[in-house]
């Protein structure tokens, strides 16, 4: 039906795409968790 | 006298061997150099580009023959090794402030969001008849990114080279032209008006910590952006520890200078009548320009969907700013919104989804060499 490979270019969207906003999204929470704990680390070397 | 060596003298000259292509190509390469020159376009890389055009056209040079000068830096610097694009990036790493990201990292999401309109044009490629590789390099113009463009497209469709390229760093040009227009589309005047608090202040150790922790998770996740997620955020470690200036300072400098030259050359060179002047040249060009207005709408959208959820609203012209155009495409983002409200300030805001863009199109670039090597 197409010229091309039909299944072959939806995987290539689907791991591709979902693939970047996987990545995104891990890199988000692991800058968040990391900020989070650097804050934690800073608030007590204020304190002390 | 001997006539018959006059006229194997004349005969030798590039004269007689001009063709209408390497004419047509004249005119792109001065097109190029006039726009650098009188209008300021990208004049550091349309220069060289402009001037690469017109070497490699005038006839019987053979600088793109095998062993000749610019053949031995195009294949070994970009064909081959696909060196240059990864050392571009170092420098791009040492210019580049993530702390935007690091305050606010839900705009790393709008960075992924931006590559919407890579597969976009991948699709409409295939349709059009381009292979599964050749439309994943032209998929890629879509990040706006040039070296990502040159690194994806040597290692997946070399012969498509010139043409990517050159569509990729056009629309880093146009950025200004292309996007407005649609973001004033799908924004509504009261979105357009939403002030953003100020960024949170960044720790020293968090901007340390970032490209470390960033190099580690993405090239654990796709190997094959290593490339240049590494050495970008080499060049960040660089800016960042603050103890080896001269360093950071080279590789934001000189040495981004110097491969600009050679890679903007080879780009040109890249660029033979023989193999530039075909209708694919054409459809690279709109579905370059295709990729792009559909990044863009990709990024305003997801910030639209975040303001369906967020307490506190984001301005969704940031959304846009995920096109990898660094700064430029932030700089859109305050342009427009300042249209509006002249007392509206998001370009640190921008920044974010404008850097994570750069993250995201890298990514996309691996996951492509990935799944189509």
């Amino acid at each position: 039906m197409f010229g091309f490979d039909m299944a072959e270019a939806l995987k290539v969207f689907v791991i591709g795409f979902g693939g970047v906003f996987s990545c995104l999204v891990i890199l988000m929470f692991s800058v968040m968790i990391f900020g989070k704990v650097v804050g934690l680390f800073v608030k007590k070397e204020k304190n002390s | 006298m001997d006539w018959s060596v006059v006229a194997e003298v004349i005969k030798s000259t590039g004269f007689l061997n001009i063709t209408l292509g390497n004419v047509v190509m004249w005119v792109i390469a001065f097109t190029f150099i006039f726009l650098a020159i009188t209008k300021n376009y990208e004049p550091l890389l349309l220069v060289p580009i402009g001037f690469g055009i017109f070497i490699v056209n005038l006839p019987l040079t053979n600088l793109m023959h095998e062993d000749h000068l610019l053949w031995v830096f195009y294949h070994f610097t970009i064909y081959k090794w696909d060196l240059l694009p990864p050392i571009i990036f170092m420098g791009i790493g040492a210019l580049t402030d993530f702390g935007p990201v690091l305050s606010n990292p839900k705009t790393l999401i709008l960075g992924a969001a931006a590559q919407f309109g890579v597969y976009v044009a991948f699709f409409i490629s295939l349709f059009l008849g381009f292979n599964l590789q050749e439309a994943a390099c032209i998929g890629i113009i879509g990040g706006a990114d040039g070296p990502t463009t040159i690194f994806l497209t040597a290692q997946l469709a070399p012969h498509l080279l010139g043409a990517t390229a050159l569509a990729a760093y056009s629309y880093m040009a146009l950025v200004p032209i292309i996007q407005p227009p649609i973001m004033r589309f799908m924004t509504t005047e009261a979105e357009r008006k939403i002030k953003m608090k100020q960024t949170r202040p960044v720790s020293k150790l968090e901007r340390i910590c970032f490209p470390l922790l960033a190099t580690g998770i993405i090239c654990l996740l796709i190997p094959e952006s290593a490339p240049l997620m590494a050495m970008m955020m080499l060049g960040n470690l660089f800016k960042e520890c603050g103890v080896v200036d001269r360093l950071s300072n080279t590789a934001s400098n000189e040495l981004i200078n110097i491969v600009t030259i050679f890679l903007s050359l080879c780009i040109g060179a890249a660029m033979p009548a023989e193999l530039f002047l075909q209708k694919e040249s054409l459809f690279i060009f709109c579905l370059g320009l295709v990729a792009f207005a559909f990044s863009t709408f990709g990024g305003l959208v997801l910030a639209k969907t975040f303001n369906l959820f967020l307490k506190e609203k984001i301005n969704p012209l940031i959304g846009s700013a995920g096109v990898s155009a660094v700064p430029m495409a932030a700089r859109v983002s305050q342009v427009v919104a300042a249209k509006d409200d002249k007392r509206n300030f998001i370009l640190m805001h921008a920044m974010g989804p404008n850097v994570a863009g750069v993250i995201g199109t890298v990514s996309a670039a691996g996951l492509f060499l990935t799944l189509l090597r």
